[in-house]
């Protein structure tokens, strides 16, 4: 067996003091004299052996007592201790705050003989993967057995030589997906005055999370993001005026939207609508706002064609794979004063021709956010028209044009994704809103969507039908993935619905959710006690106290 | 009278005509018995003399009234024999409450005109003043009670010579706490009872001999010097019950052996011990 704190064993001797005292206390005892002791006697031989019993229990029950106490304070347990020489300690933004602020110097009290301590911020400042072989070369080579103190979201610490390691697992912190500050150091980049916040991350398992930035109390800029252990997640901020300073980042845990699915709605949208908006509707000026979507009771109405237009201001044609009737009926649409989107990288010739356009695929096209559904690696060079978004290069991504008396868009960038097509996702209704504030002052009268042609190979384009039959694509898989399949003609974006779901999670909630066990004493039993003895030291001195108090009332009786 | 009142008289004899008379007072007939037998001559009738003295022979012959008178003479040997050990200086109140009853039995016996002697003893006979019924061997026992000190053990075997020494029967009167094992007490007294003497025990207890009381603490014995440590608090109940039934074995022997034994606590007044003698001497010639 072996103590905590031995020091309070040098106390034992005291255990020795109720049986000194029983010795000698009657020779301590003041005397009286008495006319006859033989009296005495007699009564001391009746109750002899009973009394006698009862004061060697008191004595007994005494010296443990005492022992007990000691005991409590030593603090005893039994189990193996990890001997260490090398100390290691994750002090990640995960881990750090997991970490009890004395459980350093209950370690170092507990293993006088460590000789190497290392905090891991101090290894990898700029880093947050927790990979010790890696980085041996930064602290010198570890020998001997080495403990290491981590949550151990992103880390390594297997494989380096001589050294063994154990390795001991603490939750991440609860305060950690919780409220932060953030420095924000405005910087100047090509794209103007922005900077990257970096934002730390951390749970247990994937998860969704949305972060909100405030200034001053206003929310300025957000984001969803998929969050597992030890991440690391950027915003990009803009800041007009440049500015920087402390921020506070909120990071809620964000319910309604599975994990996967808000890859589809976070920033490179927006990023992508503001490269290079010019002319009366520069980005800046009139800003994509994500964070209102809540509030567009926008409809996206995948139809089948032929379709009644007779009540649609808008016509979004997405991928169009459009038959002559339907081609003459759009025409006739856009020649009434209507307005077209098209949002296609293919646009049959016939139709470039009634249109007076001219789009030509561009394959060498670089797209600024790759990997986002909206926007996609290949482009159309667009011709005939007043371009209004242009890439980064200055090619033109988007011209508008009057037809006749109505307009037409033409969004060069193409949906597809490889062969597949334009998906709807919930990214795509804030574009077209977006797209249809920006340049058609849209009303949310009608917006109809015609559907695209079924996927053919990549999975992960999802193709809406009208009449729920012809999706190629696993439903499953669509489920799965949070995108929405169609069932009926009118299929929904249900961005409203979704939002109510999409609540912010009470201060309590949240701690529920990422309660942990960060507290020493789980640590010690875990780790580096298996067991303890203290709550039978505990429960005896409990009885010694009320045996002794029923003595004492007992006598008092007498 | 109470025996606080009575120990502030400091002569013993006045202290004890107080108490004896303050006793008589409380009768309601006379305590005195016998007087002599020895004619001695007569006197006139005086009213107020008993009828049972009138001389009727002589009042036939004179046709007056004469008393016999007799010698003065007296009909009792009364041995008081007290406890002179080192127990009985336990408490102040004890030794002198003995001794106080000792005088006043003294001055009783005195007034009865029988003969009051005195024996003190402890694991010897200490003081021995033999029964004479004169008012000089009353003030000689007074004035010896006044100087006694308690001191020395308690032993009744010297008890067996002084029974053969008291060799006319008379009344033994035994003034001590006993606290002997009772067959001592009873072999020590049966002494006497085969002297054909009538013996009268007389317990006296101080009552922190009945109720200990205080904390645990050692008890040194007054007359071995033996200690035992002791707590009254636990073992109060013990100890009353080992002391009842001490008491009770040698008043059971005691009664065995045809003496009468009254126990007396040093709170209770000593017109009852008195009384108790009285009663005793009652049935005695």
């Amino acid at each position: 067996m072996k103590f905590q704190n031995p020091g309070f064993l040098y106390g034992l001797p005291l255990i020795l003091l109720p049986i000194l005292i029983h010795l000698f206390a009657s020779k301590l005892q003041k005397k009286s004299p008495f006319p006859w002791v033989k009296l005495l006697f007699d009564v001391k031989r009746e109750g002899h052996r009973r009394r006698h019993l009862l004061e060697i229990l008191i004595l007994i029950m005494r010296t443990i007592a005492i022992l007990s106490l000691l005991l409590l304070a030593a603090k005893p347990y039994k189990g193996k201790i990890f001997e260490f020489k090398n100390l290691i300690v994750d002090w990640s933004p995960t881990a750090r705050p997991g970490i009890p602020v004395n459980l350093i110097s209950r370690i170092q009290r507990l293993h006088r003989e460590i000789n190497i301590f290392y905090l891991l911020d101090r290894l990898y400042r700029d880093s947050l993967s927790f990979d010790l072989p890696a980085n041996f070369g930064k602290i010198g080579d570890i020998h001997g057995k080495t403990l290491v103190i981590s949550d151990f979201q992103n880390s390594n610490v297997g494989n380096f030589k001589d050294s063994t390691v154990m390795a001991v697992k603490i939750p991440p912190s609860e305060d950690y997906l919780r409220i932060l500050d953030v420095r924000v150091e405005p910087g100047i980049t090509m794209k103007g005055f922005e900077t990257n916040v970096k934002i730390f991350l951390g749970a247990k398992k994937k998860t969704a999370v949305r972060i909100n930035l405030y200034r001053k109390g206003k929310i300025v800029t957000g984001g969803n993001f998929e969050v597992g252990p030890d991440s690391v997640n950027e915003l990009t901020l803009r800041f007009v005026p440049p500015g920087g300073g402390v921020w506070k980042a909120e990071v809620l845990p964000y319910d309604g939207l599975p994990g996967n699915n808000i890859m589809y709605f976070r920033f490179p949208v927006l990023e992508a609508l503001k490269i290079g908006l010019v002319g009366e509707n520069r980005f800046l000026e009139k800003a994509f706002n994500p964070f209102k979507i809540k509030n567009y009771p926008l409809k996206v109405i995948a139809i089948k064609t032929p379709l009644d237009l007779a009540d649609v201001s808008i016509v979004f044609l997405v991928n169009p794979d459009i038959n002559t009737d339907f081609f003459l009926r759009i025409i006739r649409y856009v020649e009434k004063g209507n307005n077209l989107v098209i949002f296609s990288s293919s646009i049959p010739p016939a139709f470039q021709n009634i249109l007076s356009f001219r789009a030509e695929p561009v394959e060498s096209v670089r797209v600024v956010f790759a990997g986002d559904t909206i926007f996609f690696k290949k482009a159309l060079k667009l011709e005939g028209g007043t371009p209004i978004l242009l890439d980064l290069k200055g090619r033109t991504l988007a011209i508008k044009k009057d037809f006749a008396s109505g307009k037409v868009l033409i969004v060069g960038l193409s949906p597809y994704v490889d062969d597949g097509y334009f998906p709807i996702t919930p990214a795509f209704v804030p574009f077209v809103y977006h797209l249809l504030e920006t340049f058609f002052s849209a009303k949310q009268k009608g917006l109809i969507v015609e559907a695209g042609t079924p996927c053919k190979l990549n999975p992960d384009i999802v193709v809406m039908e009208p009449d729920g039959q012809k999706t190629r694509c696993a439903k499953e898989y669509f489920k799965k993935i949070g995108l929405y399949t169609a069932d009926s003609v009118e299929i929904g974006v249900n961005l409203p619905e979704k939002e109510s779901e999409m609540r912010f999670l009470t201060e309590n909630e949240l701690k529920r959710r990422f309660k942990q066990l960060t507290d020493i004493e789980n640590f010690e039993k875990s780790v580096l006690v298996s067991k303890t003895f203290d709550r039978y030291f505990v429960y005896f001195l409990i009885f010694y106290v009320l045996a002794e108090s029923i003595i004492l009332g007992l006598r008092f009786k007498l | 009278m109470t025996t606080e009142i009575l120990s502030r008289i400091k002569p013993l004899r006045l202290r004890a005509r107080l108490i004896v008379e303050g006793f008589l007072t409380g009768l309601h007939r006379s305590p005195y018995h016998g007087f002599s037998v020895e004619f001695k001559d007569h006197r006139s009738y005086n009213p107020g003399d008993e009828i049972r003295w009138i001389d009727w022979k002589v009042y036939a012959r004179t046709d007056r009234f004469f008393v016999r008178r007799f010698e003065d003479e007296t009909n009792l040997l009364s041995y008081i024999i007290l406890d002179g050990s080192s127990s009985m200086a336990f408490s102040d109140e004890k030794f002198e409450y003995a001794r106080n009853l000792a005088a006043a039995l003294a001055y009783i016996l005195y007034l009865q005109r029988d003969a009051a002697g005195l024996v003190v003893f402890n694991e010897k006979i200490v003081v021995q003043i033999p029964p004479r019924a004169s008012r000089i061997n009353l003030s000689h026992i007074m004035k010896t009670l006044e100087n006694l000190k308690p001191g020395g053990k308690t032993d009744l075997s010297s008890f067996k010579l002084l029974a053969e020494k008291l060799k006319k029967r008379g009344l033994v009167i035994l003034i001590s706490d006993m606290f002997l094992d009772p067959e001592e007490v009873i072999s020590g007294l049966k002494f006497f009872r085969y002297r054909k003497h009538e013996v009268l025990a007389f317990q006296i207890l101080s009552p922190r001999e009945i109720n200990i009381g205080g904390h645990a603490r050692v008890f040194e014995d007054m007359e071995t010097g033996e200690k035992v440590p002791f707590d009254p608090i636990n073992l109060q109940s013990e100890y009353r019950k080992t002391l009842d039934k001490h008491i009770e074995k040698i008043k059971r022997e005691l009664r065995k052996s045809g003496i009468d034994y009254e126990k007396f606590v040093t709170s209770d007044p000593l017109e009852l011990a008195l009384f108790r003698f009285m009663k005793k001497r009652e049935k005695l010639p």
